[in-house]
């Protein structure tokens, strides 16, 4: 008999699933709870910094969720599949500011908005160095950048990232390596060494 | 996640790299000086990941909540037997009511059971007082009546004496047997009396079945008392046959006639 709250935080995402679709509200606020600031992170970083923007396109997740939840593919993990329904819905938004703006994925409006923040943290060689990752990190092809947040800001596996993305493990650690590259010759000027260290 | 060539990259020196993981990265970063910047980035975006993170507004999850309640509606809400506070109180309040059931039961019903003889040994003694009472009342009844009687008969005694002298043999057969049949009546009388008198008493001390022996008696005594008022008022409407009865029945008739003939 389960008696306290506490062996819902015991169950596994897939079985907190399997609770959901029958209506158990508990089941949805751990799932809640385990996913939903991950995820807002990862909409922050992915859709510009645009914190508004990041929170609806959590609510959105959740509520599709709640009022679809046979449409978790019960062969995958719950991780993987609710990053690449997040990750679909980033690409989704890509081509809607693509599609406003005239350009390629619609980054150029957005980083604008950085360049005005700049100022404001351009105090130490730290912020400088964070500001100048950011920028450069929207800078990246989106394949590139998505298979780069995964890895090294939502710390998933290569195996994870590729089920999420359904492409091979090696065309994954391309991507990565090509964006490491990107970034650490981009970002040689700000010589983040000494930077780290003050900060 | 087991580690892979981004940890070693983090965690090596380019001179540590196994000849696998050099192969590896060979594409990316051919000489050492390259290897360094790429654990530089690696290194800084480590410590992005792990800084302050956003939290999500509370009032989102309140929407949520919303859409959810307005999704399964009451099927999201357990009954409240369901409730798991409610499960705990519900065992806690039945071994309660158990362990009170073992633990009392036993002496609540030898209580009520004492209380209860008690009642019943009270009502007894209440009746037979109470049959007791009106006996003693009939009782104070008849012997007025036999009294007023006696006094009666000696007032008529002379005329009675007239009577009997006048009445020829035959005549005082038939008195005699009449009488007789009178004194069969008193005396059935009496026995009923005596009768009831031990079942009352014999009711007085029988301890739960004493109401049906009670309303028997008190039934008895009806039927008693009723003939004894039948004899009163006989005694008003026809004073002298009762008067006869009375004198000729008993041996004391004699007595009174032997002290009153020699007197008058």
């Amino acid at each position: 008999m389960k008696l306290f709250r506490s062996s819902y935080t015991d169950l596994t995402d897939e079985q907190l699933m399997n609770k959901i679709a029958s209506g158990e509200k508990r089941a949805f606020d751990t799932l809640y709870k385990r996913y939903a600031q991950a995820l807002l992170n990862y909409f922050y970083r992915m859709l510009w910094k645009d914190r508004e923007k990041a929170e609806d396109f959590v609510q959105d997740l959740f509520t599709k969720i709640i009022q679809n939840p046979s449409s978790f593919d019960t062969n995958r993990t719950f991780k993987t599949w609710i990053y690449s329904v997040a990750n679909n819905m980033c690409k989704n938004e890509y081509k809607k500011q693509a599609v406003r703006a005239g350009t390629r994925n619609g980054l150029e409006d957005h980083l604008a908005v950085a360049d005005g923040a700049e100022s404001a943290f351009s105090q130490t060689h730290y912020t400088l160095f964070n500001e100048a990752f950011q920028k450069k990190l929207q800078e990246l092809d989106d394949k590139q950048r998505e298979a780069f947040i995964f890895r090294h800001i939502e710390g998933l596996s290569i195996k994870e990232i590729a089920e999420i993305l359904k492409i091979s493990e090696g065309t994954i650690k391309s991507r990565i390596f090509y964006a490491t590259k990107f970034l650490a010759q981009e970002l040689t000027q700000y010589k983040p060494e000494k930077t780290i260290s003050h900060g | 996640m087991g580690k892979d060539i981004f940890d070693s990259i983090l965690e090596k020196n380019y001179s540590d790299l196994s000849p696998q993981e050099l192969t590896e990265i060979t594409p990316f970063c051919s000489d050492e000086q390259s290897f360094l910047a790429m654990k530089e980035v690696l290194s800084h975006t480590k410590t992005i990941a792990a800084g302050s993170k956003l939290t999500p507004l509370p009032s989102k999850k309140e929407e949520l909540d919303k859409v959810f309640e307005a999704t399964f509606g009451q099927s999201s809400k357990k009954a409240f037997y369901f409730q798991p506070l409610f499960q705990v109180a519900a065992a806690l309040l039945i071994s309660f009511a158990v362990w009170m059931f073992i633990d009392k039961a036993p002496k609540s019903t030898v209580q009520l059971a004492e209380n209860k003889v008690e009642d019943q040994y009270k009502q007894i003694e209440e009746t037979s007082t109470t049959q007791k009472d009106e006996l003693e009342n009939i009782s104070n009844e008849n012997e007025v009546t036999l009294r007023e009687s006696e006094t009666e008969n000696k007032s008529y005694a002379p005329l009675a004496e007239k009577s009997i002298t006048k009445k020829n043999e035959n005549t005082l057969n038939d008195d005699i047997s009449y009488n007789k049949q009178t004194k069969e009546t008193s005396e059935a009388v009496q026995s009923k009396n005596i009768n009831h008198e031990t079942m009352i008493n014999e009711d007085s001390f029988m301890p739960v079945a004493s109401s049906p022996s009670s309303a028997a008696a008190k039934s008895s005594y009806r039927t008693q008392s009723t003939s004894a008022d039948y004899i009163t008022s006989n005694s008003d409407s026809n004073p002298f046959a009762l008067k006869i009865a009375y004198s000729v029945s008993l041996e004391k008739q004699q007595k009174v006639l032997d002290f009153l003939v020699p007197n008058y």
